[in-house]
């Protein structure tokens, strides 16, 4: 059951991230993956090889990936002029450099991030590991902090403003620089919340990363490209149907009838459960 | 009549954008078709060439029903358009955008076409004579290779009509085919649909402005996506019903 | 105006053949050196021992064919994410006939190209609705169905990890590499003919506006389903040859990451132009193979760098880049040519 909800949590999480800079910059960050993956192997580094607390190593992964995705806005996205096939070549191109390297290095043999908190907790008559529990908490949490930053905050509303009209934001004078790597930071960011939880959870290659990129494109396009609030719904769908169904059907199947839905979605309603025109 | 449209009907969601709208057109006829703004002139056009499903209502061309035709196939037919908005093959050149739109006659098969046979050759070597000529006719000749995004607006909308005429059209329904041009330009345009007319083509004209009127044989208002009264340019003009529809509080240009 | 009219003839006339005289002269250089290549790898096998080089060669025809079919289903503006599933249906079209019911290799390997093409036809229906990004991202979900529901094929299919056992077609490699050398040929001449004749300009002008090519009788959905169909068949026909050869199908090849590697393919080469993906494969695959090899686990850095590189400096891919170069050197010629003249008259 709290595999389910974590499970939720964590697609939303990267659903949210993914918008980001989909909407922002127009970009399709098919190194999303790649960010997630390394962000467990980075934090599975640093708890194992460096002995550090989780509770260090964790904010630490999250702001490398933070201050990585500020570095790839400028150095790499920005100078692509947001052309298509350019982005995408610079995001496989960034993609194979990451996974080839923890390939290198770590081996495809899976790992597994140590608990933060050992031992278990009762919740009546159920006992749940401790740090699923927590991982919860703080999903919930992060994901409350990213609604109130977009709905309230001064860059979430000079963030709308991007999104809806880019040169209409311009003429107000907010810097689309300043905007898109934030939005790139924040996206990388919660890519790698993402990466950590699951990296506790489930084992590591570094292969989950293409596994994960298509669970994030189903949930954009369920959801509706360009749609923000849809991906909460969509995210806690597919937590349910990945976290839920395997249980009593074989995962391949349940990996079909999830394309299939996304298929027959796209061809009759293209824009999405929450998508509009 | 080549043209017969009865009860026309869009609903675009609760709007009723063109309701219960009759319009004919007589072969050989000019036909001009008028209303203030978002009267639901283009929505007809659209209508009538299939690119909107009509919600109720029957769009005859030369006796047979095009109600529920594909756009392609009402331009098989025979009705050639521009549009409003007149997007173009930007990246074609101007000679490239109308051999391009040499699509029917003559007509090659996929096998002539990929097997280079000699008809191909023979087709393709007519539409090349041909596509010049058109341009001539619309007074494109010395652009002819240059791209079609880097011409002048009002070359655009001329290359729009051009393109049109490849299509051998029976009937041939411009969309606002004046707008954004400057007098010089206005001027040639008219003469150049007063050729059509003598070439014996049937025109279906939207236009703001008033000067089309001198080329009609007839026109239509329409108001709210309904017929408000039809007669000769003359009568029309005179009308104040139009006048009102032209120039009260709906009219913005 | 009228003016323009009245000598507009003459105009016309010298600019229309000063056209073609001038797209005649520059296409000659081009198709020579093209010929004097396909010379020389026809050639080749009697130079090269090591049967490793055969190997990448072998390769490299088989993924130009298939970038090439990608390109020419791009230039009806959709992006299809779901050429390596294509590739695939090829594949098991071929291999499961193949190895359950026996069937020669001169059977399968078509059987393969046809199942791609019927299919590739059948699935583009319902997507040529879609357009740009969700056209692109409806057939990357396809693709993906595609590969699950192969892995899910129980022991027809060989699961996950792939059906071996396929009959080879031949005994030396040799003879691979010639079948593989000609029907890269005959496919690159057919989308020659495809791309550059009025089917061409037909997916071009679809691309462009789909709403003016209706209207002048060019039908978006029969263009698209017929440049779907044409370019399936020969990723079908190169994936079905391909398996035949490798003695094997399995899923990984047809996936997400095969796909994005052709596309990749074209793009560094250059997706607006007829030899881009040639270039492209030629650049992703021969250089780092040939020449990179001793780096093994390290050469996905190679092609990580090339991308980096192209994404860089040359927007429009290496082809792109080069029509430049040579499009400026001919109007330095034609402008010193024009001076000529001048001071001549
Ligand atoms: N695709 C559409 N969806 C919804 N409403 C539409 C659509 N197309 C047109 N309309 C509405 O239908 C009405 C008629 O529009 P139409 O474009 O036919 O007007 P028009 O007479 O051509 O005006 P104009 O002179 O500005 O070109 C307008 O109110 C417009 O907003
Ligand atoms: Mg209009």
């Amino acid at each position: 059951m709290i595999n389910v909800v974590l499970l939720g949590v964590v697609y939303i999480l990267m659903g949210v991230g993914f918008a980001f800079i989909l909407n922002l910059l127009g970009i399709f960050n098919l190194a999303h993956g790649a960010i997630f993956v390394s962000a467990a192997y980075g934090c599975y580094l640093m708890v194992v090889k460096l002995g550090l607390p989780g509770f260090v190593a964790f904010p630490l992964t999250v702001l490398a990936a933070a201050a990585f995705g500020v570095l790839v806005e400028r150095f790499l996205f920005r100078p692509m002029k947001a052309d298509f096939n350019r982005t995408i070549m610079v995001c496989i191109a960034l993609s194979t450099i990451l996974v080839t390297t923890f390939n290198r290095f770590m081996g495809t043999r899976a790992l597994s991030i140590p608990p933060f908190i050992a031992g278990t907790t009762g919740i009546g008559p159920y006992k749940v590991e401790t740090d699923r529990i927590l991982a919860f908490c703080i999903g919930i949490v992060i994901l409350v902090a990213i609604i109130l930053f977009v709905d309230r905050s001064r860059w979430g509303a000079r963030m709308q403003a991007v999104t809806q009209n880019r040169e209409g934001a311009a003429l107000q004078g907010i810097r689309f620089g300043q905007i898109a790597a934030i939005a790139v930071a924040v996206g990388f960011g919660l890519a790698a919340i993402g990466g950590v939880f699951m990296g506790t959870l489930y084992n590591l290659t570094p292969f989950v990363g293409d596994v994960t990129l298509i669970k994030v494109l189903m949930l954009v396009i369920l959801a509706g490209l360009g749609s923000f609030n849809g991906i909460f719904y969509v995210g806690a769908l597919l937590g349910v149907l990945y976290g839920a169904l395997p249980v009593v059907l074989n995962g391949a199947v349940v990996d079909a009838l999830a394309s299939i839905m996304v298929l027959a979605l796209l061809i009759i309603r293209p824009r999405g459960f929450f998508g509009h025109e | 009549m080549l043209l017969e449209v009865e009860h026309l009907t869009k609903n675009f969601g609760g709007l009723s954008a063109v309701n219960d709208f009759d319009i004919q057109v007589a072969e050989g006829e000019i036909v001009g078709l008028i209303g203030p703004n978002g009267a639901g002139k283009s929505t007809v056009f659209n209508l009538i060439t299939g690119v909107l499903p009509v919600t109720s209502g029957r769009v005859m061309f030369d006796g047979c029903d095009i109600t529920r035709r594909q756009p392609e196939q009402v331009a098989r037919l025979g009705i050639g358009r521009t549009f409003q908005l007149n997007p173009l093959f930007h990246e074609f050149t101007v000679l490239e955008n109308v051999t391009s739109s040499f699509e029917l006659h003559p007509y090659s098969s996929l096998f002539d076409i990929f097997f280079s046979t000699r008809k191909y050759r023979r087709n393709e070597a007519f539409i090349q004579e041909k596509a010049h000529e058109i341009l001539e006719l619309v007074g494109l000749s010395e652009e002819a290779d240059e791209l079609a995004k880097n011409l002048a607006h009002g070359h655009q909308k001329m290359l729009g009509v051009a393109r049109a005429l490849a299509t051998k059209p029976r009937l041939l329904l411009l969309d606002e085919p004046l707008a954004g041009m400057n007098p010089g330009e206005i001027k040639y345009s008219l003469d150049a649909i007063r050729d059509m007319r003598a070439n014996g083509m049937t025109v279906l004209i939207v236009e703001h402005n008033m000067q089309i009127l001198s080329l009609c044989d007839r026109v239509v208002v329409i108001g709210f996506g309904k017929k408000i009264t039809e007669g000769l340019p003359g009568e029309v003009r005179a009308n104040a019903e139009v006048i009102s529809a032209y120039f009260g509080a709906d009219y913005v240009c | 105006m009228n003016e323009v009219m009245n000598i507009s003839p003459a105009v016309e006339e010298s600019t229309a053949t000063g056209e073609t005289s001038r797209t005649k002269a520059r296409r000659w250089p081009g198709m020579s050196v093209v010929g004097a290549l396909f010379i020389v790898l026809a050639l080749l096998p009697l130079g090269i021992s090591g049967s490793y080089y055969m190997h990448v060669l072998i390769l490299t025809f088989v993924y130009v064919a298939i970038a090439s079919s990608w390109r020419v289903v791009s230039i009806s503006g959709q992006f299809n994410i779901a050429i390596g599933a294509f590739m695939g249906i090829g594949a098991y079209a071929a291999a499961i006939p193949s190895v359950w019911l026996h069937w020669p290799p001169w059977v399968t390997i078509p059987l393969g190209a046809v199942a791609a093409t019927i299919l590739g036809a059948a699935l583009a229906f319902p997507f040529a609705r879609l357009r740009t990004i969700y056209y692109a991202m409806g057939t990357l979900f396809l693709g993906y169905v595609v590969i699950n529901l192969i892995t899910a094929g129980g022991k027809t299919t060989g699961m996950s990890t792939g059906l071996g056992g396929v009959q080879p077609l031949f005994g030396d490699r040799r003879y691979y590499y010639y079948l593989t050398l000609g029907l890269m040929i005959v496919s690159m001449f057919s989308m020659y003919r495809f791309e550059f004749s009025r089917i061409g300009v037909r997916m071009k002008a679809v691309s462009q506006s789909h709403q003016v090519a209706a209207s002048v009788g060019i039908g978006e959905r029969r263009n698209r389903i017929l440049a779907v169909a044409f370019g399936s068949f020969f990723a079908g026909l190169m994936g079905a040859v391909y398996c035949h050869y490798q003695g094997v199908a399995s899923p990984s090849s047809y996936g997400l990451g095969a796909t994005l590697w052709i596309i990749m393919y074209v793009l560094v080469g250059g997706i607006n132009s007829f030899w881009g993906p040639a270039v492209g494969v030629g650049i992703l695959m021969v250089i780092p193979e040939f020449f990179f090899r001793d780096l093994k686990g390290d050469l996905p850095y190679v092609t990580a760098a090339i991308l980096l590189i192209i994404a860089f400096t040359m927007p429009e891919g290496i082809v792109g880049l080069l029509k430049l170069a040579r499009d400026r050197v001919f109007a330095r010629l034609r402008r010193k040519e024009v001076d000529l003249d001048a001071s001549g008259g």
